[in-house]
């Protein structure tokens, strides 16, 4: 498989003061730290974590709406991590980011045909008229009626609305989509749709996807790979399939089993996640995870575990890995 | 907090010497002194003689470090307007009737206010909550000179009730004092009805309620106390308003106070009284700005814990 | 589109929250009409400002003839009413546009590029909230002279204050917004936000300040002149005529009156207007 985005030791910490100003204080939330991962041709990449541990950063540092505090981010041969915004243009057009929340990411006073025509005014693509009319192709190319493009983004549903925000993803043709939890906002009856949808767009115009979700039964639905997150840093890392069925870190473990399962006869024994997270200001020489763990042994609180090899394809950062020999 | 009142003190004087330096090198640069040919015919020589007198032939540097020297000696000069007596000693003689008139509104007109917003706040969309937000907006958006001329038609003149003007009677304080309460009265209306309504809608409020306090205890025990906290920083606007406002009362109802003599120390181009009232005024404010501040400091608990 | 429910535009909310609210409508159809009476101000009045036609009906009482009366020197004193009003409202709205000229640029720099220009433009906010404009206004017009040139300037050099802390406000919580992001994620300049995001979404505020910043370009006007370092006469302005007023008081009280009658309720009406405007685009502000 030939990768299209090669991340490298990429960290982005936010250094906060409160206080008055005779009695700064400082403290460091380390956001994102040290992740690496690939993403592959035409292949969807799970990031998955729950809430908090750095996933939206991660898709904001990709398109660098936040300057990464270190690490790689390479495109195209060319490390974008550290390029000056006026040099950022091209891989601005091939890489694109769908967000979360569609009320908020369609400027209200704009209307739909101009939303999605925006990323061609920016790079100064086609003349005010052709826009237009590229426009309607481009809803309709998402399952919208073209009709809509007079109107204004409060007169759509959610799904529609995420469906334009896609559309604008879309309309500078990128190489890689990044989508951050595109569908928590919606209802459930339009989740399916919008993720069928992204499906659609990936095999028919070959583009690779980071699918940005805290929801794993989704994830496994969509994803070739997974990555999964906690507090910033990346627990494992594999083939989706591979992953649901042998786990190598207690973190995804934890995460499988709080899948709810419908059938409550096919439950097996479950890990539940206990005890107190870590607290934000800990040592960076620790494993985030050993409160709260099952399988911690005496240094996970004195080492920080590396991302290893733990199988063809796989990676932990685990210093005692559930894998084949272990168990 | 003890680095903090300091910083601001000093903050202050150096407020108090900026403005010195600004409103007196404005003043004695911009033509037309007070011995101009078209108010008082004089002979060159005269008038070349007066100036030297009062020192006005000097560069400005020198006169204004002069000046300042004798202020540090609490010397404001001579008024040229009544050169018979010193600035110091016209306003010890003028102060007095402005901070009679002006802490008399300051001392009827909050608690009515507080009282008209709580009525307000209590009794919502009632005659009350009316008249409340009805007398606010009046006191609020209308110029004070405004009110006054009312209140002498209606009382003074219709009426023919209490006298207009004049300053050796009580009676004829009714009048500039009520002119006065209404800027307290209108904004502490607005202000307690809104901060009565929010703390209302705090879930501590309705605890309260069901442990079965009696109704008088929680609002003006407990309700009062919270929303009392954000109404202290209203009190520099008023003070503000005051102030401002004895500029026009004074001159209206005929008191010989500060607000008065400021108006006249400007038409007259009387320099000396001019830059004393001007220099009084910059550190009057400041201190009522720095007492809110430091008030709201103290009583606010989020701050105070620290 | 197959939902049932009728999908209405947030403009659609904001005004039938401001004609729910009785006192603001009210407010903008006497502004309306007074507008309309000063623009018309040669039609409809007997006679011009200055014009000392009625010497011997001096100091009349209100009539048929003269429907506010007569002043001191034989000036009607309708016709003067009217005149002043288009200083009035001409200095409010020039003085309000001065403002809107000067504050939201310097509101919208300082929300956009934050850094030194907003630390700078901050700190200048702070202290114009301290000093009391009306003593230094004073002070100004006292050493500069009055004059309508001179007023306007006074009055804009505060008014753009309370339009700059609006516009920066909402700057700030635009800036914010997911859509700006996406905006800049695609590789948007400032230039492009500024225009195609930040300024339309920031037009709301700027209509409520400006229609806020008139009454007090008036007020200010009318206590200037009112003191006698405002307009210069013959030019007729509410404050002044209160002030000439305050003679003839104690027999003539019409002299005074009526200039203060239509002070106060212009005053009133157009803060009252602002105000219902206000709440109407953002309920949450209200009370502010
Ligand atoms: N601008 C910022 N300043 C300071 N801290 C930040 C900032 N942005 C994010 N954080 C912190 O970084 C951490 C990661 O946030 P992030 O939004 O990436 O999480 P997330 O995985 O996307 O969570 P969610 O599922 O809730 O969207 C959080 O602890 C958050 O508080
Ligand atoms: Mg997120």
């Amino acid at each position: 498989m030939k990768t299209v985005l090669k991340i490298e030791g990429l960290s982005k910490h936010f250094v906060s003061r409160s206080g008055p100003s005779w009695r700064r204080r400082e403290s460091v939330v380390r956001a994102v730290d040290g992740v690496s991962f690939e993403l592959g041709e035409n292949e969807v990449l799970g990031l998955v974590g729950e809430s908090g541990c750095g996933k939206s950063t991660t898709g904001s540092l990709i398109v660098r709406l936040l300057d990464p505090t270190s690490g790689s981010i390479i495109h195209r041969g060319l490390d974008i991590a550290c390029l000056p915004e006026t040099e950022l243009l091209e891989s601005r057009k091939k890489i694109q980011l769908i967000f979360q929340d569609p009320f908020a990411s369609l400027d209200p006073m704009m209307t739909l045909g101009e939303i999605v025509a925006e990323p061609w005014e920016i790079h100064g693509i086609y003349g005010p008229k052709e826009r237009r009319n590229e426009a309607v192709h481009l809803l309709e190319s998402v399952g919208l009626d073209g009709e809509l493009s007079g109107r204004y983004p409060h007169e759509l549903s959610g799904g529609q609305r995420q469906r334009i925000a896609i559309a604008r993803a879309l309309a500078l043709d990128p190489e890689i989509l990044i989508a951050d939890e595109p569908t928590s906002a919606l209802d459930v009856s339009v989740k399916a749709q919008i993720i069928n949808l992204l499906g659609d767009i990936r095999d028919t115009r070959g583009l690779s996807m980071i699918f940005i979700s805290h929801d794993l039964s989704m994830v496994r639905h969509i994803s070739q790979r997974i990555v999964v997150m906690y507090l910033g840093r990346i627990m494992e890392y594999g083939p989706t399939g591979e992953i649901f069925a042998r786990p190598n870190h207690p973190y995804t473990r934890a995460l499988l089993d709080a899948i709810p399962v419908p059938d409550p006869m096919k439950r097996g024994k479950r890990t539940i996640i206990r005890g107190e997270a870590l607290a934000p200001d800990a040592s960076e020489e620790i494993c985030p995870f050993y409160p709260r763990c099952e399988r911690r042994g005496a240094d996970c609180d004195r080492k920080r575990p590396p991302l290893v090899e733990t199988g063809r394809g796989r990676f932990a950062a685990c210093l005692y890995p559930e894998t084949e020999a272990v168990r | 907090m003890f680095t903090y009142v300091l910083k601001r003190l000093v903050s202050l004087v150096v407020t108090f010497f900026v403005v010195s330096m600004i409103i007196f090198s404005l003043m004695h640069s911009i033509p037309g002194g007070p011995f101009d040919e078209d108010k008082m015919p004089l002979s060159p020589a005269a008038k070349a003689k007066i100036m030297a007198q009062y020192g006005l032939d000097k560069p400005l540097a020198v006169q204004y470090v002069r000046y300042m020297e004798s202020v540090l000696r609490f010397d404001f000069g001579i008024p040229y307007q009544s050169p018979g007596e010193t600035v110091v000693a016209l306003l010890s003689r003028a102060w007095p009737p402005s901070f009679l008139l002006g802490g008399l509104g300051l001392l009827i007109g909050t608690p009515l206010g507080i009282l008209l917003g709580i009525a307000a706040a209590l009794r919502r969309n009632r005659p009350v909550d009316y008249i409340a937000s009805a007398v606010s907006t009046l006191g609020i958006t209308v110029p004070i000179y405004v009110i006054s001329l009312m209140l002498m038609l209606v009382f003074g003149v219709w009426l023919k009730w209490l006298p207009t003007n004049g300053w050796g009677n009580p009676v004829s304080w009714i009048l500039p004092v009520a002119a006065y309460a209404i800027v307290p009265l209108a904004t502490f209306a607005r202000y307690t009805r809104s901060s009565f309504l929010d703390v209302l809608n705090k879930p501590f409020v309705t605890v309260l309620m069901a442990k079965g306090l009696p109704y008088r205890t929680v609002i003006f025990k407990h309700v009062l106390k919270n929303a009392a906290i954000p109404m202290v920083t209203i009190f520099f606007p008023i003070f503000i308003g005051i102030t401002t406002g004895s500029i026009f009362v004074e001159q209206m109802f005929r008191v010989p106070g500060l607000g008065s003599y400021f108006v006249t120390s400007i038409s007259k181009r009387d320099y000396p009284l001019e830059m004393a009232l001007i220099l009084l005024l910059t550190l009057m404010v400041g201190i009522a700005y720095i007492v809110t501040d430091i008030a709201y400091y103290y009583l606010n608990p989020r701050t105070r814990i620290k | 589109m197959n939902d049932l429910t009728v999908v209405r535009s947030p403009g659609f909310y904001a005004r039938r929250r401001f004609f729910d609210n009785k006192a603001s409508v009210f407010s903008g159809a006497f502004i309306i009409l007074l507008t309309a009476a000063a623009i018309a101000a040669p039609l409809i009045t007997p006679s011009s400002y200055a014009d000392q036609k009625y010497l011997d009906e001096a100091l009349a009482f209100p009539s048929a003839r003269h429907w506010f009366g007569v002043d001191n020197v034989g000036r009607d004193l309708y016709a003067r009413i009217i005149y002043g009003a288009r200083v009035s409202l001409g200095i409010g709205v020039v003085s309000a546009l001065a403002s809107i000229a000067i504050g939201v640029p310097l509101g919208a720099a300082a929300g956009f590029f934050g850094g030194v220009i907003d630390w700078i433009v901050t700190r200048i906010v702070e202290i114009f909230s301290v000093i009391p404009p009306l003593l230094v206004a004073i002070l100004a017009a006292s050493l500069f002279g009055g004059g309508i040139l001179n007023i306007i300037i006074i009055s804009s050099a505060f008014g753009w204050v309370g339009v700059a802390r609006l516009v920066r406000g909402q700057v700030l919580t635009v800036k914010g917004r997911e859509f700006v992001q996406a905006a800049r994620a695609m590789g948007a300049g400032s230039k492009h936000i500024i225009v195609r995001h930040l300024i339309p979404n920031s037009i709301s505020p700027i209509i409520v300040g400006f229609v806020l910043a008139i009454p007090q370009a008036m007020m200010l006007e009318a206590s200037l002149s009112f003191l006698g370092v405002g307009i210069n006469p013959p030019i007729p302005s509410w404050g002044q005529m209160i002030s000439d007023g305050l003679y003839f008081m104690f027999f003539y009280w019409h002299l005074p009156l009526f200039p203060t009658l239509f002070l106060a309720v212009t005053v009133l009406t157009t803060s009252i207007f602002g105000d219902g405007l206000r709440d109407a685009f953002d309920p949450t502000l209200k009370g502010k």
